[in-house]
């Protein structure tokens, strides 16, 4: 799950919890203007893919660097 | 440093009179002349006074905020510092006079627009009599201003011009204590205390909105910032108020300034312990970067302050609790002995029957937890096991719509209220959110 808040979801037992942004835009950032938000979207969409690929044992955290400059 | 005197007016009765005064317990209120300073603002539309007292069958609704009049005598600044026009002045030194047992209740209903901005403005009651009337607030005497204002404003400035009204009308009660004699006379002042007591210190958490422009204020700051020491005093004069949009009582104006665990460190300090002071460290930031943030420097102020101890408590619920959690795991590892005080905040349950208190609910008790929080004190939790009963009289509004997901559920506030039925997320009764553990919906004391 994405999730903005992952301590709660973590602690829930969320097998595979990727770091979004903040409560209010949990899955993009508007501050960074309509191109960069959708970058950063797919960012956390990719890393969401790449976690589903991960074999877990436990609650596991994943992260996405906003700052990471779009994949070509 | 700061040196304050409470003097302290009982009220054993209100009633409409002319002049208004204060005279051995007894408190008359200049109907017309309050109406009159409440419609002083051309966007204010209607302004109804009523009288209110424990014990009555009256249920008052749309609740929106709970002010104890209070008059600076002596000192610098105004009670209620740098809100509604008052000075900005530091508060906490000096004399200032208040009522015992009687506040200014504020209720108006939220125009729909408001409500759709802000899902937490959901309507609240206050029950004076029968198996709702469990919250501190149904024990207080009132008057209660039903405030309407012109439908155009802006969530911004309804909450201004609404909180305004009611200051405007507590200045002028407590303007009836100007030259009198209290009965009752407290001092509270942080007189240096021996060396080898433990440091002691008060972690204030406190709900900041997440909505711009509204919410708990400090000094009329109501944007999230970083921690900030304030001197007990400066609470006690008024420098926490609340806002008239979200009617989660922790946030009322009333509880800062008659916050239960300001008087019981008083008690104790130089006793017991040394209190160092609070910090009030504002909560409900929105990513988790700025929730640790907040908590790691709230850390620091302790430690700095020396504290060995840390009594931590917070007026809200819902995913404050993290930054509270990151507060207390921070403090525990910092060697400072922390104990944490608060409601179990399983609060969906409305329907409370004496079994679910024992089993509990389907959720668990707090939201979010740390092995570190080892030490928690339960105020209690939850509400009346029976539909709140019909009441013969009803001020501020005339129906109620209690679930912010379901407004289209409304019913005649005149009752019978099926809480169970109505009710969303949140208990209806304003107090329920019982942080400090004033009212009476326990059902076990430990």
């Amino acid at each position: 799950m994405v999730s903005a808040l992952p301590p709660i979801a973590l602690q829930a037992g969320g097998n595979r919890v990727v770091k979004g942004v903040k409560i209010e835009h949990v899955c993009g950032n508007p501050s960074l203007g309509s191109a960069g938000d959708a970058a950063l979207r797919r960012r956390i969409v990719e890393r969401c893919l790449e976690a589903l690929a991960t074999p877990v044992s436990s609650p596991t955290l994943f992260t996405v660097e906003e700052s990471e400059e779009p994949r070509p | 440093m700061m040196s304050l005197e409470l003097g302290t007016f009982p009220v054993q009765s209100v009633v409409a009179g002319s002049p208004g005064r204060y005279a051995n317990g007894s408190l008359t209120v200049d109907v017309e002349r309050l109406r009159a300073r409440c419609l002083d603002d051309p966007r204010v539309v209607s302004v109804e006074v009523d009288l209110v007292e424990p014990g009555e069958a009256t249920r008052v609704v749309h609740v929106r905020d709970v002010i104890e009049p209070r008059l600076k005598v002596a000192g610098e600044g105004h009670a209620y510092p740098a809100i509604c026009g008052h000075a900005p002045d530091t508060v906490g030194d000096g004399t200032t006079h208040r009522y015992a047992g009687f506040a200014l209740l504020l209720a108006a209903e939220v125009p729909e627009r408001i409500r759709r901005e802000v899902s937490a403005a959901a309507d609240s009651i206050v029950d004076m009599s029968g198996p709702g009337a469990v919250s501190v607030y149904s024990t207080l005497r009132y008057v209660a201003l039903t405030v309407r204002l012109e439908p155009a404003l802006d969530l911004v400035e309804w909450n201004e011009t609404l909180l305004a009204v009611a200051h405007r009308a507590a200045d002028q009660l407590a303007g009836y204590l100007r030259e009198l004699e209290p009965p009752e006379r407290e001092h509270f002042a942080l007189d240096p205390a021996a060396h080898n007591l433990p440091r002691v210190v008060h972690v204030h958490t406190l709900n900041g909105s997440m909505v711009p422009g509204i919410g708990s204020t400090i000094y009329g700051y109501a944007r999230h910032a970083l921690p900030l020491l304030l001197h007990p005093n400066e609470i006690l004069d008024g420098a926490i108020a609340g806002d008239a949009v979200v009617t989660y009582p922790g946030k009322c104006t009333w509880i800062q300034v008659n916050n239960p665990v300001l008087p019981e460190l008083y008690a104790g300090h130089g006793e017991d312990f040394a209190w160092v002071g609070c910090i009030v460290a504002r909560t409900r930031w929105g990513a988790a970067a700025e929730k640790e943030l907040s908590a790691f420097q709230t850390v620091k102020l302790a430690r700095m302050l020396g504290a060995d101890g840390a009594i931590v408590t917070w007026n809200h619920g819902g995913n404050d609790l993290i930054e509270v959690m990151l507060t207390i795991q921070g403090l525990e590892r910092a060697g400072i002995k922390t104990v944490f005080l608060t409601i179990e905040s399983d609060i969906k349950v409305v329907r409370m029957t004496p079994e679910l208190a024992e089993t509990g609910a389907h959720e668990p008790p707090l939201l979010f937890s740390v092995p570190e929080a080892d030490a928690i004190v339960s105020t209690g939790t939850l509400a009346p096991e029976t539909a709140l009963p019909v009441m013969e009289r009803v001020v501020g509004g005339d129906n109620v719509a209690f679930d912010f997901e379901r407004p289209d559920v409304t019913a005649a506030a005149v009752g019978p209220l099926d809480l169970e039925e109505l009710s969303g997320a949140y208990s209806p009764i304003f107090g329920h959110f019982d942080n400090y553990g004033l009212g009476t919906q326990s059902y076990f004391d430990y």
